[in-house]
C-alpha cells in the first residue's frame, strides 16, 4: 500500500508533513530497519488523525515501536493545551496506566538460576495470573475499593502492602491527584473488586531476570543496579476496572464530542474540550484507575517479596527487595512544558509511551534528581529488556517521552500459526528460561517472532537522544498472563 | 459455503467479520465469535437466561452494545453465551434471552481476554446475499 510521503530529518527522524485537516506536522521516530514496517502501516494514518484534534501542542509524536491501535496509534504521543486543547480516551487507552515496574534484590544470578523453576511456581502460586483472574485473599468493600481509587498506593501501604519508601520510587509517587471515584460507574467497581493483586492477560507479566549488562556505570550505580544481579520485572494496568472506565467514557466523549462540534477523523478519537465537565470527569475517572494500577502492581510487589522470602528463607532486609521504579505508558497527565520558547500547561497523552523525565526535573524523587528517571523497556518474552534514563532532548521533541516496548509485528493469529506443533515451553527451556503460565494460546501469541527486536526500539531513543541507555535485563523465568 | 465469521489479522487486537443471510444471523455469529474467542469447551447450562433489551441509534452500535452486555455478564457473572433466543430485532432495537453456561475451568479452557468491544472499524454493512459485519474486540 502506498502511504502519505513521509520525510526523512536524520537518521533517525521522520516527518509527515502537515496536509488535509492535520493542524501539524507529524514526527516519528524511526531508523531505516522500522520504517520497513512501518511505511504503508495503517498506523501513520492514525499519527495523522491525531494531528487533526483541536488544540495540539507541537507535532503528533510516534515512538519507533509504533503499530496500529484503535484510533489512536499504540506508541503515540499528543499534548493538548488545557485551554484550547481536548481530552480523548482512545489517546490513553482500555488498560489505564498499564505500565511496568522494576524491583531490585541483593541476590545473583549465580544463587538463583539452580533454583529458579521452583522460585517461578512459588511466585505463580502468590500471584493470580491469566483471563480474568481474581484474589479471593484481597476481595475489596465498595469502601475499600474507594479508598483505592482515591489515595493508590497510600492505600496498599496504609494497608500493609508495602513501605512508606516504596512511594518514592513510583511516577507520581502512587498517586495521582484529583481521582474522584464518584466518576467511576458501578460497573467500574464490580469488574475491579477481586482484581487487585492480580497480572490479567495478553502480553502482562513478572519476570525474573539478571542483569546482563550494564552501558552507564554511574546511573546504574544511582538506580542500585550491577552486573549478575536479579531483578523482578512486572508489566501490568488496571484490569477490569480500567477497561470498563474507558468503555464508559468513550460513550461520553462521542456525544460531548458531537455536542462540542470537534470533527472526528475515527469515532475512536472521540474526545471533549479539557474546559468541559465531560473531560473533567474522565480525566477524575482515569486518574482513579491510575490509582488502582500503581496499586495493583503494589499488591504484587508485596506478594512476590513475600514469595521470595519464604522461598529463600530470608528476611527483607537479606533480600533488599527495593523497588527501583515504577512507569506508567498509558496514561494522560497534565503537565508544564516549553514548547517553542514558551511555557505551556498541556495534557499529554502518552499511549503506549513512557514518561522519560531527564535529571533536574522538579517532578523526580531526591535520589533520581541528578541522574533523571529510570525507564525500563521490556522485550519479549525469550530476548531482553532495557533500563533506560530519561534524557534533557525528550523533553525538547517529545514533552518528556519514550518508547514503551517492542512493539508486535505478528497479529496474535499469526504468531499462534506460528508456534503450531512446537513445544515453546521447550524451546523457552532450551534457552535458559522457565515460562509457567495458564494458557497455552496465551504463551503462543507472545512467541519472540511475534515482536520486533526491541534492541532496534531502544537504539533509536537512544541515538535520538530520548532516553539512554543504562542496563540490559535477560529473563530467566517468566509468568505470562 | 462461507464459514459464518471469519478472524481478522489485526496486529494489536483480535477482529471478526460475520456473515449473515439478516441481521438476526449478525447478531448469533458475532455471539458465537465472542464466545470462541474467549474460552473452548461447554460447561454447565444456566437455567435463567440473561435477558437483553437494548436501543441504539444503528445496528453496528445496537450490535457492539449487545456484545458489550454479554461481555460484562461474562466478567462479573461468568456466564458465557451458549444459544440466543432473539424475540424482537430491529435497526435500533433487539430483545433476546442469552442461554449462557456458566465458566467452570473443569470444563472450559480460556483463550483471550477480551478488554472492551470497540468502534474501530465497526461496521454492518448490506451485501448481496445479506449482511456483512466486523467488530475489533480489544486485547
Amino acid at each position: 500500500m502506498e502511504g502519505p510521503q513521509l520525510e526523512k530529518i536524520d537518521d533517525f527522524t521522520w516527518r509527515i508533513p502537515k496536509q488535509g485537516p492535520m493542524r501539524t506536522e507529524g514526527i516519528l521516530f524511526a531508523n531505516e530497519t522500522l520504517m520497513k514496517g512501518i511505511r504503508g502501516d495503517e498506523c501513520v494514518q492514525q499519527v495523522m488523525n491525531v494531528a487533526c484534534l483541536p488544540g495540539i501542542v507541537g507535532p503528533s509524536i510516534a515512538m519507533p515501536d509504533i503499530h496500529w491501535g484503535y484510533g489512536f496509534p499504540i506508541g503515540g504521543v499528543a499534548a493538548f493545551d488545557s485551554r484550547e486543547g481536548v481530552v480523548s480516551p482512545g489517546g490513553v487507552g482500555y488498560d489505564i496506566n498499564c505500565g511496568v515496574r522494576l524491583i531490585r534484590t541483593h541476590l545473583e544470578e549465580k544463587k538463583v538460576r539452580p533454583q529458579i523453576r521452583g522460585l517461578i511456581e512459588a511466585l505463580f502460586r502468590e500471584i493470580p495470573a491469566g483471563v480474568g483472574s481474581r484474589r479471593h485473599d484481597v476481595r475489596l468493600s465498595v469502601a475499600d475499593e474507594k479508598q483505592v481509587l482515591s489515595k493508590g498506593v497510600r492505600w496498599a501501604v496504609e494497608n500493609g502492602f508495602g513501605e512508606a519508601q516504596d512511594l518514592e520510587r513510583i511516577e507520581s509517587h502512587g498517586t495521582l491527584p484529583g481521582a474522584d471515584p464518584s466518576c467511576v460507574s458501578q460497573r467500574s467497581l464490580e469488574r475491579g473488586r477481586d482484581q487487585l493483586g492480580t497480572l490479567g492477560s495478553g502480553n502482562h507479566f513478572l519476570e525474573i531476570e539478571v542483569v546482563q549488562e550494564i552501558f552507564d556505570l554511574n546511573v546504574a550505580r544511582a538506580f542500585g543496579l550491577f552486573e549478575g544481579q536479579v531483578v523482578v520485572h512486572i508489566h501490568s494496568g488496571s484490569r477490569g476496572l480500567g477497561y470498563q472506565i474507558c468503555d464508559d467514557y468513550i460513550e461520553v466523549m462521542l456525544k460531548a464530542a458531537q455536542k462540542y462540534k470537534i470533527d472526528l477523523p475515527d469515532r475512536q478519537l472521540c474526545c471533549a474540550p479539557l474546559i468541559s465537565q465531560e473531560a473533567q470527569d474522565y480525566l477524575a475517572a482515569m486518574s482513579a484507575a491510575a490509582n488502582y494500577a500503581f496499586c495493583n502492581r503494589q499488591l504484587m510487589t508485596h506478594f512476590t517479596r513475600r514469595a521470595f522470602e519464604n522461598f529463600f528463607k530470608a528476611s527483607p532486609g537479606d533480600l533488599g527487595m527495593e523497588i527501583v521504579y515504577d512507569v506508567a505508558h498509558n496514561i494522560a497527565k497534565m503537565e508544564d512544558h516549553v514548547w517553542k520558547g514558551e511555557k505551556k500547561r498541556v495534557c499529554v497523552h502518552r499511549k503506549g509511551a513512557t514518561r522519560a523525565f531527564p535529571a533536574n526535573h522538579p517532578e523526580l524523587t531526591a535520589q533520581y534528581q541528578s541522574v533523571g528517571q529510570p525507564v525500563f523497556i521490556p522485550g519479549d518474552m525469550g530476548r531482553y529488556s532495557y533500563v533506560l534514563v530519561g534524557e534533557p532532548r525528550a523533553m525538547e521533541i517529545a514533552f518528556g517521552s519514550c518508547c514503551h516496548g517492542a512493539g508486535r509485528v505478528m497479529s496474535r493469529m499469526k504468531a499462534k500459526k506460528a508456534s503450531k506443533g512446537r513445544n515453546i515451553f521447550r524451546e523457552m527451556e532450551d534457552r535458559g528460561i522457565i515460562v509457567r503460565s495458564q494458557s497455552l494460546d496465551g504463551v503462543r501469541e507472545e512467541i519472540s517472532e511475534a515482536y520486533k527486536d526491541v534492541a532496534d526500539v531502544v537504539d533509536v531513543v537512544h541515538h535520538g537522544g530520548l532516553a539512554r541507555k543504562v542496563a540490559k535485563l535477560c529473563p530467566m523465568g517468566v509468568i505470562k498472563g | 459455503m462461507k464459514p459464518r465469521f471469519e478472524w481478522l489479522d489485526h496486529t494489536g487486537d483480535v477482529g471478526i467479520r460475520v456473515y449473515g443471510r439478516d441481521l438476526r444471523e449478525i447478531f448469533v455469529y458475532a455471539t458465537k465469535a465472542l464466545r470462541e474467542a474467549l474460552v473452548s469447551g461447554e460447561g454447565r447450562r444456566q437455567k435463567k437466561p440473561l435477558v437483553l433489551d437494548l436501543f441504539s441509534d444503528s445496528s453496528e452500535i445496537l450490535l457492539l452494545h449487545f456484545l458489550k452486555e454479554i461481555l460484562y455478564f461474562f466478567e462479573t457473572q461468568k456466564g458465557l453465551p451458549l444459544r440466543l433466543d432473539i424475540k424482537k430485532l430491529e435497526e435500533n432495537h433487539i430483545v433476546a434471552d442469552v442461554w449462557t453456561d456458566l465458566f467452570d475451568p473443569r470444563y472450559h479452557v480460556l483463550k483471550t481476554e477480551i478488554k472492551a468491544v470497540t468502534y474501530h472499524q465497526l461496521s454492518i454493512q448490506k451485501v448481496e446475499q445479506g449482511y456483512q459485519a466486523q467488530v475489533i474486540f480489544d486485547v
